[in-house]
């Protein structure tokens, strides 16, 4: 304890904090009293710049004698025994926060970033294209997924069905948004290189070189693990390249993804397969300390009807493997393809560009319970793939051991089934007969395991392991925990579609980084399970939420896809879609309503309730809403998210003296407060500061991958900032409370005020004038120019202006060279004006 | 800078800014400190708060005099007048502080009595504040310590600048506000590094820290540092540059980030000056309005792309940090002037980092001897900061004067270099807009503050704009006899009877075509604060509003 003389007069106060002496000033606060002894006491309305306000209550402490008081306004005094943590204590901060939550009407999380398997911060990257950050989008999705190219063209995309825009006009083409960003850093100079960790000196094997396996390879080698994947098939890529055909995805681009995670380091050996050169016991008695299963799933599901043993009877896995491969297939002219998956329509559509003539796709059900994407069907349709819907193969007829015809029947729909679609009924009698000479199965795919765990010794013939040796199947798929993906065995995890069954690529992928993360954890000797996940809460799904809330925004019609007209898609694979130019991506983009909290990293109240450990929720119905204030270019007010703290209020009013603000919405019965840009708002962006939650943010603020600390540019009070950044653009900015000048104090300019930087005006290259017009230079040859000409005005010929806005360093080496080697000391500088 | 530097030898802020919340009274004249200071103007706002007394001294009605005890509403360019008579007052009543005169100043003798020009009577008819206001204002000021003064280029932008400085240090002398804490004279630094370049030696007669060109001690010291004879005759200051550039005399020149065919007085003179030079290099992030005009245009990087210091108005340097790569291929100023010294075949500028040019600097500069980026790492350290041990330097003058004794100066008021007459019957005042700075080449590429403002503003009062016939809104065409531009009236009683605002951030009403450049003498400011124009009301107003 540091001396306290009398003169000071200070008097001392003895108290327990939870059961410890403590001797306090009695000038001080409990709350003051608690901090100053790191104990915490959690406050969602309390700042040092103010008085206490007293008006969240979550501070009160037990105090003997007294039981609950607010510790923020309650002095301390001799004799005082407090108690911060007893169950009284917790139950009360408990009830308060969730009062203020039954009142708190937002989504934490994006409802599409939910929606999506990998969980990307779709808004995030949204924010950044229609800034023109492409290579910083492309960085911000990579952090969930590293092959954005590739699932950008094929990715059902479930966050558009969950994009709130839908209650507006039509969602934001997210998908291709995410494919236009990485065909930019791809074509572009500016590449995103992930940030790699000191090397760890571990190996991990994978097994399977398709979506699962390399998104695992690419983020164990981004935690510094040796990742090795061993691939059957003489190219990686998995489903991607051998069963998505090349109009959806051309293999060049999914060469250039894969090629980036090889630059990281990652080893792909490619015709090793499971079972043959190797087995899972091989790979960690060579030293691997941990081996990531993702081999798919293969192999096609029989139909399981008469004939079908005959020739042109083709597995669809097998023959769109084989088209990719440009193998022949032993497909004829007149093709049926069975099955309402994508996987159908690709080979119905691949048979087309093969040389089929007719191409006839059967499903049992209607259009409306096709599992393929809508668009994957209009496309094939405008190629020509005819569709015949409620009908099921009933036999294959064959003439010497070859296909025909198939004979089908027609479906009619009953009852809803386990997956909640109709169930598709034969209608008696009503069988009809295709002439075909190809019948396609497309009705499913399941993992091949039947090398799974055989070959114990890679030397020795092939033979089955005992029981508690082998990895755990049920119905056809490997067995992994549903979080960690550890499979029954000790270091052994599996992923992607060999647990899950045929799946999308996007889910493949989240599970690849699943597992990466799972087995970062394993080879670190940490608890394998996931971090505890945050406190939610949201608005609810599309169908609860009120349309009405979204009335007031502007139509704005949804970016069409260009593509290939239909007579030039059918001459081999070209793609089909060609993607966005940049205005269209750009402006698609800023379509986003940034449904996600722009607090959400930065809130209190969710901090507490992570703390409090209350079950995220979906907000209260039917609360009385207000409209958001969205008037102003830098500050977004959200009076749903407002709890009444009044801190806003208070520092608007008594620190900066403007007194814009008020919590009018809160008290009077229209429920309506000015628009900020029709009070006297100063714009300093300390109500933003201060607010504990999302109801007051930064409008255009992104969130940094760092944060730099400077000084800000403007005025010569030189007030301390954070520059955020992310890649090579500055995207957020904020005080520096450390800062001894401006304690954490900012005005519009420093708080806003830094768009310029990455404005595209910016000069980026030297200029010279040539018969009066500039023309872009190297700097070879306009400093060559400059050397050659200033000796001629050596002295006082010659004179310079340096700048207040420079910095020190570049103004001292200005004058030096003036005095030094221009011979003169004819050099000012504006700010003697 | 020039009139503190007699003063007191040194011209720089002698409080730090935190100290402005204790003090018991704050005067301020000259600066509009919530919109061109905001956080400073917090730290005036929080001492009202706390129980200070404020005397704002502006001719507009600004955002302060709604916080103020007293404010003394003095005609544009009569600052000076205004400050004797309220010294007359504090010495005929003896309010003032005996011993701190006797003991730590020189010349209080002559100082008395040139304020003997100076009697209400006059002081009233000259500056239109009423004498009661002014013995308040003296009072007020002397009988509330520690007192502090701000001030800012509302005062020296003036042919007399000079002359207002001295007045501002013979206030807080006569009281004995300096060398305390929370008292002292406070000039308030426009731009982000002014201090700096000032210190730096971005000026015609001193190198670094004040050291003279003129003195050979202090050549002699550069000379063998920086192995190069060096010019003993000082240099011309800039609008004597541009002037010589007309003249022919001058005949190539290199502009670093400054854009003075916006931003300085009379701004077609300028720009004829820049258009006759035989070379112009212009080195800038943005192709400002000077580098169009420019034969070489090179590409410097932003305060985000580079490290570095600044130094702020309160003599505190802190440390700028890159943050992002530099955009295209644009390079660091410094870089690029070493670039050219060494392809003219100089040595001496093959520094490898903003911390190498730094260590020379402070071999060169007693005030900045003591700093290390190392040091600044932590926090700002305040020159002068003569060791390494050393702190630094909140409060100059304690004990004694950096010249020694404190000097009183006798003054004399002077009309401004261009009043109102039949065909220019208004001042003109230019000021800054909250939104912006400068010359807006940072703050108009920013789309928000665009929003907030965005477009110039003839403020004028009801008065004025109905005599004209003008209302609110309506465009105008202000004329000077230098040139005219067209703008938008803001009609409002913020704007004093006779004297119209605008700000210089709008290229599209390019303010500073009207301007006087007419100097002060000593301190070679130009009079940018008052000029004389005539406001026509645009005929087609009807047309443009629809």
């Amino acid at each position: 304890m540091s001396t306290v003389s009398v003169e000071d007069k200070i008097t001392l106060a003895k108290i327990t904090i939870d059961e410890q002496q403590v001797l306090a000033n009695s000038e001080r606060t409990i709350l003051e009293t608690c901090r100053e002894n790191n104990i915490t006491i959690p406050t969602l309305c309390h700042d040092e710049q103010l008085n206490p306000l007293g008006s969240c209550q979550l501070c009160v402490v037990e105090l003997e004698g007294h039981g609950l008081v607010t510790s923020c306004n309650t002095r301390v005094a001799d004799g005082m025994e407090i108690r911060t943590d007893s169950a009284k204590v917790i139950a009360s901060r408990k009830k308060i926060l969730k009062t203020l939550l039954a009142e708190h009407y937002g989504d934490c999380v994006a409802p599409c970033q939910k929606a999506c398997p990998a969980g990307i911060d779709i808004q995030g990257y949204l924010a950044l294209i229609a800034r023109g950050a492409f290579t910083e989008a492309v960085g911000l999705i990579k952090e969930r997924l590293p092959i954005p190219a590739t699932i950008g063209r094929i990715c059902p995309h479930p966050c558009e069905q969950a994009c709130r825009r839908n209650l507006v006009d039509e969602p934001l083409s997210i998908c291709s948004l995410k494919r236009f960003a990485a065909d930019q850093e791809m074509s572009g100079v500016r590449k995103f290189v992930p940030t790699l960790k000191p090397a760890s000196g571990l190996k991990v094997a994978i097994v399977g070189g398709g979506p699962a396996g390399l998104s695992a390879a690419y983020y164990l080698a981004r935690e510094g693990h040796a990742a090795t994947i061993f691939e059957t098939l003489p190219k990686a890529g998995g489903m991607l390249r051998y069963g998505i055909p090349d109009y959806r995805l051309p293999q060049n681009i999914l060469d250039k993804e894969i090629d980036s995670i090889k630059n990281m380091g990652v080893k792909i050996l490619t015709g090793k397969s499971l079972g043959k050169d190797f087995t899972v016991k091989s790979l960690l008695a060579e030293g691997y300390n941990a081996v990531f299963l993702a081999i798919g799933a293969h192999q096609s599901q029989k139909m399981r009807v008469e004939g079908e043993k005959l020739q042109g009877v083709l597995p669809g896995i097998d023959f769109l493997r084989n088209a990719a491969m440009g193998k022949e297939t032993g497909m004829g002219k007149r093709v049926a393809v069975v099955g309402g998956g994508n996987t159908a329509i690709d080979a119905a559509r691949v048979s087309l560009r093969l040389g089929a003539e007719e191409v006839t796709i059967i499903y049992r059900r209607s259009r409306t319970e096709m599992p393929a994407t809508d668009w994957e069907v209009e496309e094939a349709e405008e190629e020509g793939v005819k569709l015949r819907f409620l009908a099921a193969p009933e036999k294959i007829i064959g003439e010497n051991g070859k296909v025909k015809a198939i004979e089908c029947i027609k479906m009619a729909l009953g009852e809803p089934d386990a997956s909640g679609r109709r169930r598709p009924e034969p209608v008696a009698r009503s069988q009809f007969i295709l002439n075909v000479d190809t019948v396609i199965a497309a009705i499913g795919q399941k993992p091949e395991l039947s090398s799974l765990n055989s070959g114990a010794d890679v030397m020795a013939p092939l033979s089955p392991v005992s029981e508690q040796d082998a990895i755990a199947v049920e119905r056809g798929n490997i067995t992994a925990h549903s979080e960690t993906l550890l499979t029954n065995m000790k270091g052994v995890f599996a992923g992607g579609d060999c647990v899950t069954g045929a799946a999308t690529a996007v889910e493949a992928v989240a599970a690849g980084r699943r597992a990466a993360m799972a087995i970062d954890r394993f080879l670190k000797g940490e608890d394998l399970a996931e971090p505890e996940k945050p406190f939610e809460i949201t608005k609810g799904k599309l169908d609860e939420v009120n349309e009405t809330e979204f009335a007031h925004f502007e139509r704005k019609p949804r970016a069409k896809m260009p593509k290939l007209p239909e007579h030039d898609r059918l001459k081999g694979f070209p793609e089909v879609e060609l993607g966005f130019p940049e205005e269209v991506a750009r402006k698609e983009a800023s379509r986003c309503l940034e449904c996600g909290c722009k607090a959400q990293d930065d809130c209190d109240l969710r901090d507490l309730a992570t703390e409090y450990e209350l079950d995220s929720m979906t907000a209260t119905r039917n609360l009385r809403l207000f409209p958001r204030d969205l008037t102003h270019p830098f500050v977004e007010r959200d009076p749903n998210k407002c709890i009444a703290c009044s801190k806003c209020v208070h520092i608007c009013q008594e620190v900066q003296g403007v007194g814009a603000l008020s919590l009018g919405y809160r008290v009077t019965p229209v429920g309506t407060s000015l628009s900020l840009m029709d009070t006297t708002c100063v714009s300093c962006g300390q109500c933003v500061a201060t607010c504990p939650v999302g109801a007051l943010v930064r409008k255009k603020g992104l969130k940094p991958a760092r944060e730099v600390k400077t000084i800000c540019p403007y005025c010569g009070v030189g007030c301390g900032i954070y520059l955020g950044v992310r890649g090579d653009f500055v995207v957020d900015a904020r005080a520096d409370f450390d800062n001894p000048v401006s304690r954490g104090n900012l005005c519009v300019k420093g708080q806003f005020g830094h768009e310029f930087i990455n404005h595209p005006d910016r000069l980026k290259t030297p200029l010279i004038k040539k018969n009066g017009k500039f023309v872009e230079a190297s700097w070879d040859e306009a400093l060559g120019l400059i050397a050659a000409k200033l000796p001629q005005y050596k002295g006082d010929h010659f004179a310079a202006l340096s700048s207040a806005r420079c910095t020190n360093e570049d103004n001292y080496v200005f004058q030096k060279f003036v005095r030094g080697v221009m011979g003169t000391n004819n050099v000012d500088h504006c700010a003697r004006l | 800078m020039a009139g503190l530097a007699t003063a007191f030898g040194s011209g720089a802020m002698t409080n730090s800014i935190n100290e402005i919340e204790s003090a018991a009274c704050i005067l301020t004249i000259g600066t509009n400190t919530t919109y061109n200071h905001p956080v400073i103007g917090l730290r005036i706002k929080k001492a009202v708060r706390n129980g200070a007394k404020l005397i704002v001294a502006n001719p507009r009605r600004i955002r302060l005099c709604h916080f103020a005890d007293l404010w003394l509403r003095q005609r544009p360019g009569t600052d000076l007048a205004l400050l004797m008579g309220i010294m007359r007052v504090i010495v005929d009543e003896r309010l003032y502080d005996e011993a701190f005169i006797s003991g730590r100043c020189e010349n209080f003798d002559a100082f008395k009595k040139s304020l003997a020009d100076f009697d209400l009577d006059t002081v009233e008819k000259i500056t239109g504040v009423p004498r009661e206001q002014i013995k308040k204002a003296a009072r007020m000021y002397a009988g509330t310590k520690p007192a502090t003064l701000l001030y800012a280029m509302g005062i020296t932008q003036h042919a007399h600048g000079t002359d207002n400085v001295l007045a501002v240090g013979n206030l807080a002398m006569l009281t004995g506000n300096i060398g305390k804490p929370s008292s002292g004279v406070n000039p308030l630094r426009g731009q982000n590094n002014v201090q700096g370049s000032c210190d730096m030696g971005a000026l015609p007669n001193v190198l670094t820290g004040y050291q003279q060109v003129a003195d050979e001690a202090s050549r002699d010291k550069f000379e063998k540092a920086w192995q190069t004879k060096l010019s003993p005759k000082p240099g011309i200051t800039l609008m004597e540059i541009m002037e010589g550039a007309i003249e022919g005399k001058i005949r190539a020149m290199y502009i670093m980030g400054e854009n003075p065919a916006l931003s300085d007085p009379d701004s077609n003179h300028v720009r004829k000056a820049l258009d006759s030079l035989d070379f112009l290099i212009v080195q800038d992030i943005f192709l400002t309005e000077t580098a169009q005009l420019a034969h070489v245009v090179l590409p410097a990087v932003s305060f985000a792309e580079k490290d570095g210091t600044f130094t702020n108005t309160e003599r505190r340097v802190q440390r700028v940090r890159k943050a992002i790569e530099p955009i295209g291929s644009a390079r660091p100023d410094w870089q690029i002037v070493c670039d050219i010294a060494t392809r003219m075949g100089h040595p001496g500028f093959s520094f490898n980092s903003a911390e190498e040019v730094f260590d020379e600097i402070r071999k060169l500069t007693p005030q900045y001897a003591g700093i290390t980026y190392q040091r600044l790492d932590e926090a700002g350290i305040q020159w002068p900061c003569p060791t390494t041990d050393h702190p630094g330097t909140p409060i100059l003058h304690i004990g004694k004067f950096s010249r020694g004794k404190g000097h009183f100066s006798a003054l004399e008021y002077k009309l401004s270099a261009e009043t109102p007459d039949e065909q220019y019957p208004l001042i003109l005042v230019t000021e800054r807009a909250r939104y912006h700075y400068h010359t807006g080449t940072m703050t108009r590429r920013v789309e928000g503050l665009n929003i907030l403002r965005d477009q110039e503003l003839v403020e004028m009062n009801s008065k004025d704009a109905s005599a004209l016939g003008i209302g609110d809104g309506e465009m105008v065409r202000v004329v000077s006899r230098r040139g005219e531009v067209t703008a938008r009236a803001k009609v409002t009683e913020d704007s004093p009877l006779g004297a119209i605002s605008m700000t210089f951030h709008f290229v599209e009403s390019p303010t500073n075509v009207l301007t006087n450049p007419a100097l002060d003498p000593v301190a070679k400011i130009p009079a940018l604060k008052v000029c004389a124009v005539r406001v026509e009301k645009l005929t087609q107003t009807k047309a443009a509003k629809s």
